[in-house]
């Protein structure tokens, strides 16, 4: 790794990190404050008056607990696709715009190599990852345990937070492989950005149509299935570990193909 | 010592563009000037020597080593310039981005940061988007030399700069030589390779042309001249008296002439002159007319 590097971008990039904690703060207080545990009858009346909607956001099936509820409102949707845009913009912060400027060129006229870079910047890219999940992971068990003591099952809530951590490291790592593939932004970043989105829209897309729900399992972010993983499902906790490794299967993939491409500096 | 070998490279990007079996060396305290217009393939060549870029065909050594598979060893002892100046993040200062150069290449002294600095008057308290092109180009000369580097690679270094700025970046070039670095330099404007470098490389369409020493070339620089008559009698006339000049069946008459000035003042005195045009020649025309023979 190396050391003046990571410094430089922890530096450039803190505005960004302040700007998605406190997204994930505003949802995470915001949402704990509405638990109302008495809700629980209106918000099933809810569901039953526009069933469609809700399922395209996985709010279907709510559930009691206020864990269900994080779940529900959370876990289905914001969580996934908040780290997921702070991932591509970093993807082109770190590697895909010095690629494209050139400026890369400084970084290799020194004695650090390719794959020194590369590893310094993925290290760069999951700490934020890191630091975002144990914030929100943080923040919310402070929220529930000031606003609704002894109600969030923390151990249940924890392994919660572990799955998403891994879904989204796989995220990260593969929008991070095409920044390491493709020197042409539309393609370094376009890909990444493309395929999670795609993969986003079909699971909302799948969700409603029952039909269809063989197609939802053919989609990598069902790896992480928030319900069964809270209930100790042994197949949710299976499909972590595959996506931990395909997450080290695309940093190889990025890392040996940037070490060969050329570049256009 | 060679320190730099090229050795039949290729690149062929297509659309007869890259480079075609390019052989050339460069020894150590040698200075090489690598001229040729733009897109004739010099920046493709740099690439192959900084390790950007695998050759198709061919080797490219620096130090002996694979300038590709080697490029992490071989890097720390070279300085490089870039042809495009942009830097890692507009928003540093000047100051901040020589800060992080010097923790990202290590063992640079800071001795020979604050003489370069002071040496190119430069202003490192600015933040660089601010920077004017020349600004930036001394900004990006002063991280090509500070940590002493035996190699340097500057890839069209005076543009942007200002005269006065200019003759400095020679000066530097000519106490680096007498260090015993070796420099291989690209431009395309002729001057500034005549004042520093003792051996010139001249590419065209991707290849090789020339290369000579500084000295049989100098001095073969001509004046292109362009005469407009009065009338079309009187420019046949001209054309008649100078065989190797070339008539545009109008007015004008265009030719070459190196010192004889005051012989063809005298001659036109006796034409109705409108017009004396006078441009130096392109480095491709004083090459053109020497080795024109040798284009691959």
């Amino acid at each position: 790794m190396i050391r003046s590097l990571m410094k430089q971008e922890v530096k450039a990039n803190y505005k960004l990190y302040v700007i998605f904690l406190s997204i994930i703060a505003m949802y995470a207080v915001t949402l704990v404050a509405m638990y109302d545990p008495s809700l629980k009858d209106s918000l099933e009346s809810l569901e039953e008056s526009m069933p469609v909607v809700l399922a395209a956001f996985g709010m279907q099936d709510m559930g009691t607990t206020l864990l269900d509820f994080i779940i529900t409102y959370l876990y289905k949707f914001v969580l996934i696709v908040t780290p997921f845009i702070y991932s591509i913009v970093m993807c082109y912060r770190l590697l895909a715009k010095y690629v494209e400027n050139g400026s890369l060129a400084y970084l290799l006229n020194s004695k650090h190599g390719r794959t020194k870079i590369v590893i310094t910047q993925w290290v760069n890219l999951f700490l934020g990852v890191v630091v975002m999940i144990a914030f929100n992971t943080g923040l919310m068990i402070v929220c529930c345990s000031m606003m609704f003591k002894g109600a969030l099952d923390i151990p249940r809530f924890l392994l919660l937070n572990l799955g998403l951590l891994a879904l989204q490291l796989f995220i990260a790592a593969f929008c991070f492989m095409f920044a390491c593939l493709f020197n042409d932004v539309k393609y370094s970043i376009g890909c990444g950005a493309g395929g999670i989105s795609l993969f986003i829209i079909m699971q909302m897309f799948f969700s409603v149509y029952d039909n269809a729900k063989i197609l939802l399992y053919c989609n990598p972010l069902s790896l992480f299935n928030p319900r069964q993983l809270v209930n100790g499902n042994i197949v949710s906790v299976i499909s972590l570990v595959v996506l931990l490794g395909l997450t080290a299967i695309f940093l190889t993939i990025g890392l040996l193909g940037f070490r060969r491409k050329d570049l256009p500096l | 010592m060679k320190m730099i070998e090229v050795h039949n490279l290729t690149k062929d990007y297509g659309n007869y563009r890259g480079i075609f079996d390019l052989s050339f060396t460069v020894d150590q305290g040698e200075v090489v000037g690598f001229l040729g217009s733009n897109g004739a393939g010099k920046t493709t060549t740099i690439r192959h020597l900084m390790g950007f870029i695998h050759p198709q065909q061919g080797i490219s050594k620096i130090f002996d080593m694979d300038t590709f598979s080697a490029a992490k060893q071989i890097q720390s002892k070279v300085g490089y310039l870039p042809g495009e100046i942009s830097f890692l993040n507009d928003r540093m200062t000047g100051n901040e981005f020589i800060r992080f150069m010097m923790e990202t290449k290590e063992n640079v002294s800071t001795e020979q940061v604050r003489h370069l600095v002071d040496y190119f008057e430069l202003d490192t308290r600015i933040k660089i988007k601010k920077m004017s092109k020349g600004t930036k180009q001394k900004l990006g000369l002063v991280v090509a030399f500070m940590h002493n580097p035996s190699v340097l690679i500057l890839d069209e270094p005076t543009s942007g700069l200002d005269p006065i700025m200019q003759n400095k970046f020679v000066e530097l070039i000519k106490s680096e030589k007498d260090k015993g670095k070796t420099i291989f330099m690209s431009s395309h404007i002729f001057e500034e390779v005549e004042n520093t470098c003792d051996r010139v490389l001249m590419v065209k369409d991707g290849h090789l042309i020339a290369d000579k020493g500084i000295q049989s070339i100098r001095g073969t620089n001509k004046k292109h001249y362009t005469i407009t008559f009065a009338t079309p009698e009187l420019a046949k006339a001209f054309t008649r008296v100078h065989a190797d000049s070339t008539f545009d069946g109008n007015y004008k008459v265009s030719f070459l002439l190196d010192s004889s000035v005051n012989d063809l003042v005298h001659e036109l005195v006796h034409y109705d002159v409108q017009d004396i045009a006078v441009r130096n020649q392109t480095i491709e025309e004083v090459f053109m007319q020497h080795y024109g023979g040798t284009k691959a």
